[in-house]
């Protein structure tokens, strides 16, 4: 007998700026599922050729490829053919094509269960009542106090899918990280380290693409002390947050929460498809910043000062990773019991 | 939404005032009651003064078949406000999808918003437009 059958559905856009988030969080829990489901993948846009999980996973993956031109119609017959367990939504289906997929599978009456974020309180009852058509809810993100997640009616809600280093950091908290995929941050990166000593330690993270711009950035980007990391994988780039005081990112949500569960501050580049300031929990603000312009970054620089002259202890962190040390594994071990939940409530 | 999701359940740009309720009402469908939560008008849409009964006939008449009605909220914009009035500009984006296709619609404006608190802890609606974006 062949394994039960789960269709992952994800998108991965460039504009208005690069969005892998949705794509990413999907591998992450895939990764732990792929040994004991038959994993089906449909990725509306492009596939992200360079990630470097998706490159290992992908030899196990039926990726299914749907046309733009009758999408509703390929997706159900699609569902037809391969009769899953259930379907996983990488995100609420607001719009788009995430919303016919949707659409399509709550006509055919399919387990759907869907992976959102944790923005605090109003989430768990929020989404379920939004979307009553979705079976079962797993949330990311961080709870107040430390803790490490919760269960309660059709939503489950685990960690952000980071990875603790093992062993811990390997180091004491002394750099700056920049999550300089995208030229807007990358050069919003570039002014915070004018406004630092020449001294400080940075980790800079890029995209190939932007490896010449560096270069011509030499004199903020390419100090001694500064390293410039190229599309790390998931250990190198939570051993660098873990041993940072302040990270400066892209305002998406994954970014912050992931940021902050390894206790590193997080000042945001204001972007499009971002995530929206008032949709950070009032747990999380005191680690949050947002900025837009240079004179936004004018206005957070006293925090700034704050975070890297005497850094916050987070209730995340270190006690997080103690608790919940693998959380992707823990989240897919999760999600493996909502799909579960549907043989509990299947008629007969 | 369903009638279970208290106010408290949403988003705190989505607690601004009356809108909630609105929204609620439209994607359930619940035109009379719709009509009645507008207000006593006249409601300006797209530089036309309605009636809400008007208003709603329209809505009623556009969006009565439509399946998976929803009306999403992108984004608020505040405005000045004073005298126990809030004002407010919401972006908004209603979805729907045609019965017997697959077929989806969506539909951009803007949405002016002017609340009052009625004095029994719930808003009512004092000024209510809707412009293109």
């Amino acid at each position: 007998m062949g394994l039960p059958r789960l269709v992952f559905v994800t998108y991965f856009r460039l504009v208005p700026t690069t969005q892998i988030g949705v794509f990413k969080r999907c591998m992450r829990l895939i990764q732990h599922l792929v040994s004991d489901f038959e994993i089906h993948l449909v990725n509306f846009g492009p596939l992200p050729e360079r990630d470097a999980l998706f490159t290992e996973l992908r030899p196990r993956l039926r990726l299914q490829e749907l046309p733009d031109d009758g999408l509703g119609n390929a997706l159900s017959r699609m569902l037809e053919e391969i009769a899953p367990e259930a379907i996983v939504l990488g995100e609420t289906p607001l719009r788009g094509s995430m919303r016919l997929a949707h659409r399509v599978a709550s006509t055919r009456g399919v387990w759907q269960v869907c992976i959102e974020n944790y923005y605090g309180d109003f989430a768990g009852g929020f989404f379920p009542a939004e979307w009553p058509r979705i079976d079962r809810w797993l949330l990311l993100g961080l709870m107040p106090g430390g803790q490490a997640g919760a269960s309660a009616g059709r939503v489950e809600i685990v960690p952000p899918l980071v990875r603790f280093p093992p062993g811990g950091a390997g180091g004491e908290r002394d750099r700056v990280t920049i999550l300089g995929y995208d030229q807007q941050t990358l050069l919003m990166g570039a002014l915070l380290l004018r406004r630092l000593p020449p001294s400080q330690q940075a980790d800079i993270v890029v995209s190939p693409e932007w490896e010449a711009l560096i270069e011509k950035q030499r004199e903020t980007l390419g100090r001694p002390g500064h390293r410039v990391l190229v599309l790390p994988g998931d250990d190198e780039l939570s051993r660098s947050i873990s041993r940072a005081r302040l990270v400066l990112g892209k305002a998406g949500y994954q970014q912050v929460v992931e940021s902050v569960a390894l206790g590193a501050p997080i000042v945001c580049q204001i972007c499009g498809g971002g995530v929206d300031e008032q949709l950070i929990a009032p747990h999380l603000r005191p680690y949050v910043r947002f900025v837009a312009t240079e004179e936004d970054l004018e206005r957070v620089m006293f925090d700034v000062a704050g975070w890297l002259l005497d850094p916050p202890s987070l209730p995340w962190g270190a006690a997080l990773g103690a608790v919940v040390p693998e959380p992707a594994a823990h989240a897919a071990r999760r999600l493996r019991e909502l799909v579960a939940q549907r043989a509990q409530q299947a008629p007969g | 939404m369903t009638p279970e999701a208290s106010a408290d359940a949403m988003p705190p740009f989505l607690r601004l005032g009356a809108l909630g309720r609105l929204r609620r009402l439209f994607q359930a469908k619940r035109w009379s009651e719709l009509a009645e939560a507008m207000g006593a008008g006249p409601i300006w849409a797209f530089d036309r003064p309605l009636p809400p009964a008007e208003c709603v006939r329209l809505l009623a008449e556009v969006f009565g078949p439509a399946e998976d009605l929803s009306l999403l909220v992108t984004g608020n914009r505040p405005r000045a406000s004073g005298g126990g009035e809030i004002r407010s500009t919401f972006q908004c984006c209603v979805l729907w999808g045609e019965a017997g296709s697959w077929e989806e619609r969506e539909l951009e404006f803007d949405l002016h918003l002017g609340s009052r608190a009625d004095g029994a802890g719930a808003w009512c609606v004092s000024y209510l437009g809707f412009s293109v974006r």
